[in-house]
């Protein structure tokens, strides 16, 4: 797993260091006001994803708590000269399955400590996903886009590749500063490559937007999380 | 002077976390020790799944293979599908319906391309597959998946030709001595500078690949196709014996066909195939379910006695399907009505 800091928090690790305690600049209404607009957004997306993954394959199974594929992430980094240390943990499962449509529950701890920063922070939050997305693409006929694109993207294992998209919805549970618990949403696309013996190999580039900063001093922090890994 | 010592433990600290971690490669003894105290669920199995929902979704290949899998009609309750490999399956129901204690199971078919198989049984949308898929074919699309025991006495690829100086030729070609030549090489080469046509992505597409190097080789997405191609002519089309013997006797199009054969009257075959379910490599109890019903099927004489009915009675396919025939669940990316089409291999 890999972290790429966003220029936002490098902007920030060069400040010096302030005082986390005080009132957040944003008033409870407006947050209230923000957290609302995000959760119609995360839910027509979620409902738009839905719709078209359930057509794309009829009389669908509704697994509710299937748990498989789960799926534990860890990354260590320690600098010494600065002294400076991430880590990251993700520990996630399969909360809901119909057809292509999926739903991951997630556990996110980030970790960053520098002379500068000083950040521990929780989130949990639900990856609505649609799965195989690319095979809307099934026209024209003689040669379908979706094809194609299987082919140019994935080679010889073009039929075995799930690809898919997601949205991200959740909550910092704790974190720097005094605005958690706050929101934390995204989006992600990614590939999952079924290997055998209920184990798959997955690439996910996830976009997270979180409600505070890791200094704790202002919102919206943002991170771009690579992730490769098995899910079991 | 305590913050260079803090800094020290920090660093062995995260030393320590490292060598740690790289022994994780030995997590199995940390599974061992929690199955101590709490035992570590097994793997859900397939047939668990078809107990929960009672439904058996079965996939069936778009393309037919009569008698096996015939096309699907419009019959007056909605699209129906029928062959020997839908009232297998039926069989199949009712013996997993037993397993989950007389709950009543639906059997499901899903029209689906042969080369999704995988990544539909992998991802739990299907339970299983069936439409005259051979096991022992070796290719990577086969690879990663379970086979059951043969439901069809052993088969092979044969031949079709549309011309009797195509026959010809390929005797001729079978007479010749080679010395150095095997039976199976001289086969190989009879069909020599022939345009042999396959359905893509199936058995006959990876044996022609792999060992008919002199054919001209055209790929088409059924069979059905490849009889229908005008321009050029197909002068043989490789398949699936049973399916093509039966094509042969059963379909107007193909009176012009006659099957290849040996001077002694034997089919020209060029392999063995055995006729199996395929289904998900984790669906162990479901594969059981499977093998035990094939074995009770044949040592009682029924599957015998099946396969009997599809392939030597007298029969109109739409009535069966509109008897018998389970409705078919066709996804909106699947159109089994679309024109086959026929393209020329990549040269290797």
């Amino acid at each position: 797993m890999h972290y790429e800091r966003s220029p936002r928090l490098l902007e920030d690790m060069g400040r010096p260091k302030v005082p986390t305690v005080g009132a957040s600049p944003l008033t409870a209404p407006t947050c209230r006001l923000t957290i609302c607009r995000w959760f119609i957004q995360w839910f027509l997306l979620t409902m738009l994803s839905m719709s078209m993954a359930s057509q794309s394959f009829a009389q669908e199974r509704l697994e509710i708590l299937p748990i498989r594929p789960f799926n534990v992430d860890i990354a260590l980094r320690q600098a010494f000269t600065p002294n400076d240390r991430e880590i990251a943990l993700q520990a996630g499962f399969t909360a809901l399955t119909y057809g292509n449509f999926e739903i991951g529950a997630t556990y996110q701890y980030f970790s960053l400590s520098s002379n500068e920063v000083q950040a521990d922070v929780h989130s949990v939050y639900a990856n609505p996903r649609w799965n195989n997305f690319l095979d809307i693409l099934d026209f024209p006929t003689g040669t379908p886009i979706n094809r194609l694109l299987r082919h140019v993207l994935f080679g010889p294992l073009e039929d075995r590749a799930v690809p898919f998209v997601g949205v991200i919805g959740g909550a910092v549970v704790a974190g720097p500063g005094s605005r958690a618990p706050t929101y934390l949403y995204g989006a992600d696309v990614g590939v999952r490559f079924p290997v055998g013996h209920s184990i798959a190999l997955e690439f996910t580039l996830g976009y997270f937007v979180y409600g505070l900063n890791f200094s704790g001093q202002g919102n919206d922090e943002r991170q771009l999380l690579f992730t490769t890994g098995f899910f079991f | 002077m305590s913050r260079p010592r803090s800094r020290t433990a920090q660093r062995f600290g995260f030393l320590a976390l490292l060598i740690l971690t790289g022994w994780l490669q030995g997590c199995g003894l940390l599974i061992d020790a929690a199955e101590l105290v709490v035992p570590v669920p097994a793997l859900s199995d397939g047939v668990d799944v078809v107990c929960r929902h009672r439904q058996l979704q079965v996939g069936i290949s778009v393309e037919p293979y009569p008698p096996f899998v015939f096309p699907v009609v419009q019959s007056p309750q909605g699209l129906s599908v029928t062959g020997l490999d839908l009232e297998l399956v039926q069989h199949l129901g009712a013996a997993v319906s037993t397993y989950c204690g007389g709950t009543p199971i639906v059997v499901v078919p899903h029209v689906v391309h042969f080369r999704d198989l995988f990544r539909l049984l992998t991802e739990g949308q299907l339970d299983l597959f069936v439409s005259s898929v051979a096991y022992n074919v070796p290719h990577m699309k086969s690879a990663g998946l379970a086979y059951s025991a043969p439901y069809y006495p052993a088969s092979g690829l044969s031949a079709i030709a549309r011309r009797s100086d195509v026959v010809e030729h390929v005797r001729a070609a079978l007479s010749r001595p080679a010395a150095d030549a095997g039976v199976l090489e001289r086969r190989r080469k009879a069909l020599d500078g022939l345009i042999v046509a396959v359905q893509e992505g199936r058995s006959a597409h990876f044996y022609a690949a792999a060992n008919l190097k002199g054919a001209r080789l055209l790929l088409c997405d059924s069979i059905t196709g490849a009889w229908q191609k005008q321009d050029p002519e197909v002068d043989v089309i490789l398949g699936k014996e049973p399916v093509l013997n039966f094509l042969l006797t059963r379909e107007d199009q193909l009176k012009d066909w006659q099957p290849v054969m040996l001077e002694d009257g034997s089919p020209f075959l060029l392999n063995r195939e055995f006729f199996t379910v395929v289904m998900s490599e984790r669906s162990f109890r479901l594969h059981w379910l499977v093998n035990d019903l094939l074995f009770e099927l044949e040592e009682s004489g029924r599957l015998a006695a099946m396969q009997r009915r599809w392939f030597e009675q007298d029969y109109r396919f739409a009535e069966r399907a509109a008897s018998e025939g389970l409705p078919a669940v066709i996804p909106p990316s699947v159109n089994p009505t679309a024109p086959s089409r026929c393209h020329w291999a990549q040269p290797q």
